[in-house]
């Protein structure tokens, strides 16, 4: 049996099965939203972040899969300086959204990080009892430059450890590019090129800093190898993510959001297309999958179990996820919709349409 | 606190209430003589014998039990009349936190020291800055505080903090 955690606007729900056969088994923080979901690998703990509308973000843990959860700190900017050029930065220096969460070395127990909106990367060394923002990126002069991408400011979706190397991390902001550093967050390069802005002028289309990359994963077998569903299409690095490569658009369409990538063949991706650009719902009302399986050189489109008209779902940057078996990928969107494939996408099952909104998906890995 | 109430428990003993119910100490007959003990609450509840808004009067002596000669004698000193600084259900579902009775000051001393009691509490009702939160409102004697920032506004002897929840939603 295969535990999933699914992270939705009233509450953290807990979903087990197999195959074609899944349930509800539990409901955690029953009406307030959920953001993000963290299991860690290393000890199976459970980390949920809020987002309580009045009351802030919030952090919860368990150690023992959900029977319990305890308060943690949650991630919080220092105060704002009055004086100096980071005085008058129009960003609030306030967080929002715990937008991701990545667990540390295996070898650094007690290291955690999250990706914030406004985009600060924060750091826990003791297992999410503090955190302390990273202030190389913070007040980077260059962090001025980007913007929001579907809210109000920057925010960063995806913070990936390279499992060789936990002084190497390697984030992606909307809108604001890929950066990465290879010194535990001292120093960052931004590591963008190759990505593209249709969107906008030509002189600065490919200006690094303000690209949007809706999310971006990490083959751990072969951690030179990263996806990114950006905002104007598909890209893959095999240079860890120095230089980006744009894959020709697969039908029915190249936008989306999320991406889910084989931990182990680096040839091996899904995209869920979406209908660009201010529709942003399945093409045509019909529900598909697409699968790479040789570099994203050609994809498989996949829909059998899926809604075929009147379809309006949207599924985000962080609802396709791919179990620790391979081959089981679930997928959520924001219209409460939740679907299980047992064969790496090529049918699906659907769960449920009656969930609130999903934010994210997190498979039990221990 | 100008009239305070007086509540039989028995023979020898009547709690004492302020204005708005506190029980805030009991009067209780010794000899020939009636003694006000003071009471104070902590921030579990727990009862505090000789501490509360009153403490300066614990064992102040009387001839009656009179409601009217304890409120002319009890008076606190105006600077030192204590504030109330109450929470709503909405976030004591989160974290427990009974209504407190803290000193006059400002704002931001006020709710210091109301939040000392429950410090995780904290950043429940205000942000990484400081502020009190957008969706979270605060009323001063049922007026609301418009400014969220800047936390320097009177709060003086005997005022009602209450802090809510600002929106509803969906």
């Amino acid at each position: 049996m295969q535990s999933l955690l699914v992270a939705s606007r009233k509450g953290l729900f807990v979903v087990q099965g197999q195959g074609a056969q899944w349930a509800i088994t539990a409901h955690h923080f029953a009406g307030d939203p959920v953001t993000q979901v963290l299991v860690d690998p290393r000890n199976g703990d459970w980390y949920a972040a809020l987002r309580m509308g009045h009351f802030g973000v919030k952090l919860r843990k368990s150690s023992d899969r959900g029977a319990h959860w305890a308060e943690i700190a949650a991630p919080a900017f220092p105060t704002k300086p009055t004086e100096g050029p980071l005085a008058q930065d129009p960003t609030p220096w306030n967080v929002e959204l715990v937008w991701s969460l990545a667990a540390g070395a295996p070898a650094e127990p007690g290291t955690l990080w999250a990706g914030c909106m406004p985009a600060g990367l924060f750091k826990s060394e003791d297992s999410g009892q503090s955190w302390t923002l990273n202030t190389a990126l913070w007040e980077d002069p260059r962090r001025l430059g980007w913007f929001g991408g579907g809210n109000d400011y920057p925010g960063m979706h995806s913070v990936l450890v390279d499992p060789r190397d936990p002084q190497h991390v390697t984030i992606a902001i909307s809108c604001g590019g890929v950066w990465q550093t290879t010194d535990g967050g001292a120093s960052w390069c931004l590591t963008a090129d190759g990505m593209k802005s249709d969107y906008l002028p030509a002189d600065s289309a490919q200006d690094p800093n303000t690209q949007d990359p809706h999310r971006m994963v990490q083959c751990a077998a072969h951690p030179d190898v990263l996806w990114v569903q950006h905002h104007c299409g598909l890209y893959r690095s095999t240079d860890t993510g120095h230089h980006w490569t744009a894959i020709a658009a697969p039908a029915p369409s190249g936008f989306g959001f999320a991406v889910a990538c084989d931990p182990v063949d680096p040839l091996r991706a899904w995209f869920v297309p979406a209908q660009a650009d201010t529709h942003r719902y399945a093409v045509n009302g019909k529900m598909v999958v697409n699968r790479t399986g040789d570099g994203g050189a050609s994809f498989q489109t996949f829909g059998q179990g899926l809604p075929e008209r009147d379809a309006y779902h949207l599924v985000y940057r962080h609802s396709l996820e791919l179990a620790p078996d391979r081959q089981t990928l679930a997928m959520s969107s924001t219209t409460g919709g939740l679907w299980i494939s047992a064969d790496a996408g090529e049918h699906w099952h659907c769960v449920s349409k009656d969930l609130p909104p999903v934010a994210a998906l997190g498979w039990v890995v221990r | 606190m100008n009239d305070l109430a007086l509540r039989p428990v028995n023979a020898n003993v009547y709690s004492v209430h302020s204005e708005n119910g506190t029980h805030i100490g009991n009067l209780k007959r010794v000899g020939a003589i009636w003694k006000f003990k003071a009471i104070g609450y902590g921030a579990a509840g727990e009862v505090e014998p000789g501490g509360g808004p009153l403490t300066d009067h614990h064992n102040t002596e009387f001839s009656e039990p009179d409601a009217q000669a304890l409120s002319a004698a009890l008076r606190p000193p105006a600077s030192s009349a204590p504030v109330t600084v109450e929470f709503a259900a909405s976030l004591r579902r989160h974290v427990p936190c009974p209504p407190q009775t803290v000193a006059s000051g400002n704002l931001r001393t006020v709710l210091d020291a109301a939040l000392a009691a429950a410090p995780e509490l904290a950043h429940y009702v205000l942000d990484d800055q400081g502020h009190i939160r957008k969706h979270v409102a605060v009323f001063i004697n049922k007026t609301m505080v418009l400014d969220r920032q800047n936390l320097d506004r009177a709060v003086a002897p005997g005022d009602a903090v209450l802090v809510i929840q600002a929106l509803t939603g969906g």
